[in-house]
């Protein structure tokens, strides 16, 4: 029941936004725009390039997750972990500047290169920058599912392959592979979707309109050309083929694969020797150095320049109380909708054997990651618009937007545990007679208390780092740590912004591991399920 | 019960907060920023006006007419102050905008202005920015530029989503005319990459990616008088550089329109104009009686000004953008 209202509550947010849009832009053209040429050919630039990142993405977080899963122990693991989760909510333009910063014309690689004897190199423009910042920005997140899933194998299967003498590619393809093949379906969506409606960074690292997305046709068809009739036919066609391919991909992961509790400790007898411990050290070596050093970058630049005043500014800590404000609430917002959303995939799936239907609430829940954000907010804008008065009302709008744009990451995280844990506990608590909250306090709780807290330190962070669609639209005097970033770059204050960078990712790693630690329990973390 | 009172209370405070009544400015969100004009010129006429003087900041120029149109008759704004000259027929042809009727005599402009509508409040060149020490013998003109070296890269903004990227465009276009979609094709292996707005081109540039960055000629200005940094200089280019001029308005519907007439006035005194220089990094649109910064006088003064007729431009954007898309596609 909950979960009904949760689902018609994102259900007309999303949705009777974009009605409301059809409304106003008065015809569809989705025909004329399928046969303009340049369309068509933006709509093979878009897919080639989401499909070419999100590929790339799951082929180096499998190695990845491996040699993390294989070294359990080692200095600096956790914070890496850690570290690289920030990656998915530094502002774009932060990244911009640190992607350039390493891989641009006057890098640091080519410094490299000059000091090894070798001439620079222009590689970063076209679609080499494309997929190194969408390789950035999602190798982590696949990571992490990959390593999740990975942890979840029993340590019975283990011991097993170690005593049949299965080593090398066959343990890969006997013991790992079927855990990870079935994550794959789901970790590509998310980063496909993602990839797919990639804006700034197409534009900034594509090298020109010849990489253009789906995204851009929409926002110039918004605001350049003041045409929302356009706009929708194209938010429209994006949405169809996002739909689609997010119901392949959604659909074939199948049956959700229960996981075993880990048992920290584990023994892997691959683990052992030289040859192989090289081989994740380097491994986790090279992607180290590719994740974090944009950020090293960043630090650099903020180190040498003079913008360290800005820390005592008075709209930092303005920027920074409004931030962490919206951020814990639309967190809390999204993980409470996404709880009862889970839920009611699960009752779904395992009461009524309704597998078809369970996909319709967590494809409404997605819904967020497939509308361009320029149509979802002028959609947004226009629903609430008629309902109350934005100049007055931005806080909540903020906190409301910012919830559902951060759900499908919540959803992504809560569906598995909370489909394991009614699977496994339901009849035995029914049969015991444990009830409301008692049940809450002796089997939800322990069950999903790691990845409620995993899920809530993701939420929050993202709307942190989020702009806001509000933006797009204007509010009154609202001031976020993003929007300062984007301020003080607007007034040539770049050495001030990049500190703002800085000190906005050091908040976000704390509130992280903060939130994670007191939602979710003290012990290790990687184990929460995703 | 009274919790809903308190919590409603909480979100529409302001409604309470004075008798005085609320004069809203839309504006995109750099010049209401700190940093920007917007509070100084809000408190000069908060001293005058009895009012409270409220910004509601969108993205971008383009953003603040999307916003007022979709509001429509129904919006709140009383005036919008950041639109350009590229964006003045689309903006009228909403018919939400009302006559300004101010006296345009103190109109200190590089060309005649008589829209009776839109009333400028500043005005600039756009202009490449270029680093005298990396690079001491800049292009001296659009057909250096296009014909230099291929190492030589300058880093621009898309005309779809950025304000300086569109007026490149019609910079161009009013330098080569038929022959723009030529020129681009030309200019291509220069252009290193194209950016979604000003800030990320800027900061490329800044960071040593490119030799030269589109801006505006005053951006030198920025860095002499706050950094105290004279190495970044605007290259002056002998066809003449593009012009943009900032224009504000007043609504039909504007909730308090003597208020808004009284705003429009300020706009063209004094006050407002001395703030626009090291506020919004523009030349003001009058002559200021303390005359303009001195920083400003060294800045490089363009040989003529180009600046397409507003109404040529609504007509034929949409061909000149696909030009420039199938130019720099291939």
């Amino acid at each position: 029941m909950l979960g009904m209202i949760a689902v018609a509550l994102v259900g007309i947010c999303v949705i009777g936004g974009f009605i409301g849009l059809i409304f106003e832009s008065g015809s569809l053209g989705v025909l004329e725009q399928l046969s303009e040429p340049y369309i068509l050919s933006v709509i093979q630039f878009t897919l080639w390039q989401a499909s070419l990142s999100t590929f790339l993405s799951v082929l180096f977080a499998f190695p990845l997750a491996r040699a993390l899963h294989r070294r359990p122990r080692f200095f600096g693991r956790n914070l890496l972990i850690r570290l690289t989760s920030v990656s998915l909510i530094v502002p774009t333009m932060v990244a911009i500047i640190g992607i350039v910063g390493v891989h641009g014309r006057n890098g640091l690689m080519n410094d490299l290169f000059e000091l090894l004897g070798f001439a620079r190199q222009d590689y970063l423009y076209g679609l080499n920058g494309i997929l190194i910042a969408h390789v950035f920005f999602n190798l982590p997140l696949v990571t992490r599912l990959f390593l999740n899933g990975l942890m979840g194998i029993p340590s019975q299967q283990w011991r097993l392959a170690s005593h049949l003498g299965i080593t090398g590619f066959n343990l890969v393809a006997k013991v790992e592979w079927p855990v990870i093949r079935g994550l794959i379906p789901g970790a590509m969506g998310i980063v496909f979707l993602l990839c797919f409606t990639s804006f700034a960074i197409v534009l900034a690292l594509g090298g020109g309109p010849r990489s253009t997305t789906l995204e851009v046709a929409i926002y110039q068809a918004v605001r350049f050309d003041f045409n929302l009739s356009a706009a929708v036919s194209l938010s429209l066609i994006q949405i169809v083929l996002c739909v689609g391919l997010g119901c392949l991909f959604f659909s074939s992961s199948g049956e959700i694969k229960l996981q075993s509790e880990h048992r920290p400790g584990l023994y892997r007898s691959d683990a052992d020797g030289l040859k192989g411990a090289l081989m994740d050290g380097g491994v986790i070596l090279t992607a180290a150095l590719f994740l974090l050093s944009p950020f090293a970058a960043v630090v650099l630049k903020v180190l040498g320049g003079k913008g360290f005043a800005i820390l005592a500014h008075p709209s930092f800590f303005q920027s920074l109380k409004t931030s962490v404000f919206i951020a814990l609430f639309a967190g809390g917002i999204a993980i409470l909708l996404a709880l009862v959303i889970a839920q009611m995939i699960a009752t779904l799936r395992l009461n009524y054997r309704h597998e078809r239907t369970a996909i319709v609430p967590e494809l409404i829940g997605m819904m967020t990651l497939i509308m361009p954000p320029i149509t979802l907010g002028t959609g947004l804008f226009l629903l609430f618009r008629s309902v109350t008065d934005i100049n007055t009302m931005g806080l909540t709008l903020v906190i409301m937007i910012n919830a559902l744009f951060t759900l499908p990451f919540a959803l992504r995280i809560l569906v598995p545990p909370v489909h394991q844990q009614k699977h496994r506990f339901e009849r035995l608590s029914q049969g015991l007679g444990i009830h409301g909250l008692n049940q809450w306090r002796w089997v939800f709780w322990p069950c999903l208390r790691k990845p409620l807290g995993y899920g809530l330190a993701v939420t929050t962070t993202l709307s942190i780092g989020d702009m806001g669609v509000i933006a797009l639209f204007g509010t009154d005097e609202l001031s976020t740590l993003p929007l300062l970033i984007y301020r003080l770059l607007g007034n040539y204050r770049l050495d001030q912004a990049a500190v703002i960078a800085v000190a906005l990712c050091l908040v976000c790693l704390m509130l992280f591991i903060i939130i994670e630690r007191l939602i979710g329990g003290p012990g290790n973390h990687d184990d929460a399920k995703t | 019960m009274r919790f809903l009172v308190a919590l409603s209370l909480l979100f529409t405070g302001p409604i309470f907060a004075g008798e005085k009544p609320t004069l809203n400015v839309y504006t995109y969100d750099s010049f209401s920023s700190e940093w920007g004009p917007g509070p100084k010129i809000e408190q000069a006429f908060e001293a005058i006006c009895e009012c409270d003087l409220k910004f509601v900041s969108v993205d971008s120029s383009t953003g603040i007419l999307s916003r007022v149109q979709l509001e429509g008759d129904g919006s709140s704004a009383d005036i919008v102050l950041g639109l350009d000259n590229s964006l003045i027929v689309d903006a009228q042809k909403t018919g939400l905008i009302a006559p300004h009727g101010i006296d345009m005599t103190p109109l200190n402009l590089p060309l005649a202005w008589n829209n009776k509508s839109f009333l400028p409040f500043d005005f600039g060149y756009f202009a490449f920015i270029y680093n005298t020490e990396t690079n001491p013998n800049p292009p001296t003109s659009f057909m250096q530029l296009i014909e230099a070296d291929n190492d030589l890269k300058i880093v621009i903004q898309d005309p779809r989503s950025s304000t300086p990227g569109l007026g490149l465009m019609l910079w161009m276009k009013s330098v080569y005319g038929d022959k723009a979609a030529e020129a681009w094709k030309r200019l291509q292996p220069r252009i290193l990459t194209v950016t979604k707005g000003w800030s990320e081109a800027y900061g490329m540039f800044l960071e040593g990616e490119a030799d030269m960055v589109l801006s505006y000629t005053t951006s030198p200005a920025y860095h002499m008088i706050v950094e105290n940094e004279s190495k970044y200089q605007a290259a002056s280019f002998s066809e003449g550089h593009g012009m943009q001029i900032e224009v504000a308005a007043k609504l039909k519907n504007a909730p308090n329109p003597e208020l808004a007439d009284q705003f429009m006035q300020f706009i063209l005194g004094q006050d407002f104009q001395s703030i626009i220089p090291t506020g919004n990094w523009m030349f003001p649109v009058i002559s200021l009686d303390d005359g303009l910064p001195e920083t400003f006088t060294k800045l490089m003064n363009p040989s003529s000004s180009l600046l397409i007729d507003a109404e040529q431009i609504v007509e034929n954007k949409r061909d000149w953008i696909d030009e420039f898309n199938q130019a720099l596609s291939k």
